[in-house]
Order: structure tokens, then sequence, then C-alpha cells
């Protein structure tokens, strides 16, 4: 069955967004904005996940949607505390100044 | 171009500026409204793909909960300004993004060319099948084997007028072996078992009717319903029905209406293309007359129900309180007295059933069958009115709907969601715990201090000299509550 709108669209538009969410990953330095990049990567993953669900009429992608979403909002909850902690120790978020993991 | 697709050009366009602004704007508030702007155009991207629950969970839950978590720990930070100007890494930027367009375009340019990806079509889903007790015979054990099938799927015990639970099989051919349930003494012989063919993605009730009467030498028979669990029309009520009960007679569900009285009018004969039939008169003055018929006026939800015809599938609008009729319609005419059509015709009928319900997005499925009686007494029509069973939720609520994806999350899915549950509680607490406060409490520092000047003779000879008393700051991790 053929869509107005076909499922490579939709595919090629979340690799966009993937793509621009890992430049931002790589190039920014505020923790904060590398943070909010993963966050693009992971709707654009949903934004394939449900054109496929469309595709295949098959409701187990948007069930996978629900439980990356739920586990973004998490991870989001648990990153920023992190970061909190961090700011409260170094007072920078500045991800360059964050090497003490390094070997 | 249609409207859609400029509709998705537009939102998408949309969407990727807003993330381009984001990864470009100095200022990280307005990156976080960049990025609401983005889900925003994605969740207006979702509705496009028939996932309404989810349009509205993006905008719930991401936009809703986790930008602004953003926003607040943005604005607690007071990281707006951020600092991107570093020389060590300046040929980054201009190399990963020459790396990300060469990527994209990698992927997307072979798959324009290819015209598109090869995609299969979604799998029909399993056939599913119940079987329904309508003969009139005791209890029966229904059998059925099959290619497909390893070992054949039995029924046991199925009582008249019950219906086993849909049952998911292969697809395929099958022979259904009635047999009686005390004695499992099989009620025909298995070369005369009837055969029904399941195919993917349907339904089927699996009706077995009839009687076992060696005398005329007539065997149980199966009639295959379909059961189309597709949404009904808004306000309708689907039911399939099926006469299991009268061989002679070709049966018709009418709705009586409020008087309860099948009603009957009088009218031209029309052949098909709606012209009036006239019939030759042997009268000079008038030599053609209209012929006239005596019709049923009430509502006709399901004609035409021979003994193991078609089962019929009509639509019918919702209603609490019908009173329907089984009207014989072979012999209608036959009823009807010239002095007195509307009472006469009240003979036709065969069941009343008053006070009937039909339900919106529902199927009936609606079986006229002879009730067994072991007297003598003349065999009665009963209806099997097995189900308002609301089976396969995700056809009836709707592809994305939240109703149906209730239904698959809380059945299927049920392990993982209580899983997710638990990681968000973990995550709670594991926030909790590092929300707090750093460093000693007082209570803390003092007892360490009270440590350091007893067990330190050195730093006892400093305080002695300079009269006051030495603290050693030394860093150290926060220690956990030792508890003494």
């Amino acid at each position: 069955m053929d869509f107005v709108v076909p499922t490579e669209f939709f595919f090629v538009l979340s690799l966009v967004l993937f793509v621009l969410g890992a430049l931002g990953v790589l190039l920014r330095k505020n923790a904060i904005l590398v943070f909010m990049s993963v966050e693009l990567m992971l709707n654009s993953a949903n934004l394939a996940l449900v054109a496929f669900a469309r595709q295949w009429n098959s409701l187990n992608g948007h069930i996978f949607v629900f439980f990356v979403m739920t586990v973004a909002a998490a991870e989001v909850a648990v990153g920023l505390a992190l970061i909190v902690a961090i700011f409260k120790s170094k007072r920078s978020i500045n991800i360059d100044d964050l090497h003490q993991m390094e070997g | 171009m249609g409207l859609e697709l400029a509709f998705f050009l537009a939102i998408g366009g949309l969407a990727v500026l807003f993330a381009v602004g984001m990864l470009l704007s100095e200022n990280a508030v307005h990156s976080a409204l960049f990025l609401i702007g983005n889900f925003g155009c994605v969740a207006m991207l979702f509705l496009m793909l028939d996932a309404p629950f989810i349009g509205m969970v993006q905008i719930v839950v991401y936009t809703g909960a986790i930008m602004v978590l953003f926003l607040f720990v943005i604005m607690l930070l007071g990281a707006e300004q951020t600092t991107d100007t570093d020389r060590r890494f300046r040929w980054l930027t201009g190399t990963a993004t020459a790396l990300a367009i060469a990527f994209i375009a990698a992927i997307a340019v072979p798959m324009v060319i290819g015209g598109g990806l090869v995609l299969p079509e979604g799998q029909p889903g399993l056939p599913q099948v119940r079987i329904v007790h309508g003969a009139n015979l005791d209890n029966l054990n229904v059998t059925l084997t099959g290619d497909s099938l390893e070992e054949p799927l039995v029924i046991e015990d199925l009582a008249f007028g019950e219906a086993s639970d849909f049952i998911e099989v292969p697809a395929g051919e099958y022979s259904v072996m009635l047999a009686q349930a005390e004695g499992n003494t099989a009620l025909m012989p298995p070369s005369m078992s009837p055969t029904i063919s399941l195919e993917a993605g349907n339904v089927f009730s699996v009706l077995a009717y009839g009687t076992l009467d060696t005398n005329t030498g007539s065997f149980p028979d199966v009639a295959l319903l379909p059961n189309e669990f597709v949404n009904t029309p808004d306000d309708e009520g689907r039911i399939v029905a099926f006469n299991a009960y009268d061989q002679e007679r070709t049966l018709a569900l009418v709705d009586l209406g409020a008087d309860q009285r099948v009603t009957v009018v009088e009218r031209d004969v029309r052949d098909e293309e709606g012209n009036v039939v006239y019939a030759e008169r042997a009268s000079e003055e008038d030599p053609l007359v209209a012929q006239r018929e005596i019709v049923i006026a009430d509502r006709v939800i399901a004609d035409n129900l021979t003994y193991g015809g078609e089962p019929v599938v009509a639509t019918y609008p919702e209603g609490e309180d019908y009173n329907l009729a089984v009207v014989d319609m072979t012999n209608f005419d036959s009823y009807i007295q010239p002095n007195d059509p509307q009472g006469s015709i009240q003979d036709s009928v065969v069941m009343r059933l008053t006070g009937y319900p039909i339900t919106t997005a529902t199927e009936q499925t609606f079986v006229i069958a002879t009730e067994p009686t072991t007297a003598d007494a003349q065999p009665r029509p009963t209806l099997l009115d097995s189900d308002q069973t609301v089976l396969l939720i995700e056809t009836l609520a709707g592809f994305g709907s939240p109703m149906a994806i209730g239904q698959i999350l809380f059945t299927d899915y049920l392990l993982p969601v209580n899983m997710v549950g638990f990681l968000l509680l973990v995550a709670l607490v594991g926030v909790i715990v590092m929300s707090r406060p750093a460093g000693l409490s007082p209570e803390q520092k003092r007892r360490r201090a009270v440590r350091r000047r007893v067990s330190r003779p050195l730093v006892n000879v400093i305080s002695q000299q300079t009269g006051t008393d030495v603290y050693v700051d030394v860093p150290r991790l926060d220690q956990p509550e030792s508890g003494d």
C-alpha cells in the first residue's frame, strides 16, 4: 500500500536529525548542550521507529518508542543531577575541564 | 504535489532548521527553546504517521517535562553564556560537518537513485478461530486437524450455545471432526468430516450445526462465519447472521420497530430499472394495469438466510431496545390474507426478540439454531447470542490510538512496563542521593576535628606554640554516613 509521504522520506529526515545531534555531541563544549544533542538523537530514532511502524502496520514500533521516551526521561533526570553535582564542585560545566577520569 | 507532502516538507524543514539553530546558538536557553520547537515539529510528524498517542506523549513528556527540566538546570547553573571558542580543536568543526554531509549523502543518494527502500509489507497476523456449538446435539468435542498443526486442536465438552475462546492457529486447511463429549464417539466417519480453510489475518467462528439423524442420513455440518473485527461505522454495530434452524425456509432478520408487529405495504411491482411492471388485463378500456405486490415495510437487517448458506454480515445503528423478529421469507406471500393483511402476516414470524441491544464497535454473531430437546416437543428456534466479546481491540480501536496501545502494553508488554517503572524509581532515588548537600555536616566536622586533635602530636606542639588549634583541611571524598 502506498503512502502519500513514503517511509523513505521520514527515514531521511530521521537520518538528518540524527546526524545533527551527533554533530552537537562532538562539537559543543557545554555539557548541557551535549545532553540536548543526545536527546535530539533519541528523538530522531523515535521518528524512524514510528515511520516503520506505520509501514508495517505493527504497533510494536509505538511501544518501543514509549519505552525509549521513558528511559530518556529517567536518563535526563539522572544526567542533569550529575551535571548539577559536578557544577557544585568544579564551578564549570565546560566539558574540556571535566577530564578527571582520563588516564 | 499533495497537501500532505507539502505539509511534510514544511514541518520537516522546520524541524531541521530548529535543530541547526539549537546547534549554532550561543545562548543555552535559546538552544533549549529551539529544541522545544524541534520536538513540537516532530510531534506533528507523529500525528501525520497515524501515531496520535506517541505524538501527545512527545509533547507532554518530552517538551513538557524533559525540556522544562533542562531549562530549570540551565537557569539554576547560570549556564546561559556558553564559551565555545577553544583554539585547540578548530579543525574539528569543519571536519565533522564535512563527514556528516558525506554520511547523509552516502545513505540518501543510493536510496534516491535506487527508487526507495525495498520494504516488505506487514505480515498479516495468524488466523484466529473459535468453535461455536449450534447443533441439535448434546455436548460436543471438536477436533481440528491440519497439516499446519503439529497436534490436533481439541475443544472439549462444548455445551449447546457455548463458544470457545479465540485461538490462534497457522493458516491452512483443516478438517473438523465432531464427537459426542460422553464417550468421545465420533458423529461421522472421518472421510465425511467437513474441511475449512483459514486464511491469514482473518478471524473466524466455526459453527457446528445440524442434527445427527441416522434415519435420513444427515450429519451435522460446519459453517465458517467470518468475524470482521475492523471498526464499524460510527454509531453502528455489526451483526453476522446465520440460519442453522430451518432447512426449508429462508429467513430474514427484521427490525419490527416500536409496534412489535410486522408491517406490510402494498406497492407497484418494479423491475430492475425501477420501471413499473404492468400486467395485461382482459379489458378493452384498460388493457394494462400495474401489478401490485405486498412487501414487508419494516427494515430488514439481514436477508436471505438460507439453511447452511452464506452467513450475512450487516451493520445496523446502535440501540438499546430493538424489537427484532426472524421472519419466514420464502412463503411470505402465503401468510397474507387479503382481508386482513396486517394481522395475518404476524404468522410469518418464526421467532421474536424484544429489547435486544445493538452496541456500537462490537460484533454480534447471530445464529438461529435449534435448541436440543430430549422430549418429543417441537424443536424450538433459539438464538445463540454468545458474544459481545470485544476482541482485537487494536483493530476496533484504531491504529495507534491510546486504547490500542494501552491494550498491548498491559497484556503483551506487562513485564517491560513494570521494569521501566522500577527503572524510574531507581532514577528517582539516584537523583535524590546525588542532590544531597556536598561536604560534611557540622557534626561530622566537629567529630573529625576532635579526632585530629588527639592523634597528631606534632599538631599539638604547633598549637602549643602558636596558641591556637590547628585543623588540617585534608581534601577527601565525601564519606557516606558510617553511623557512628
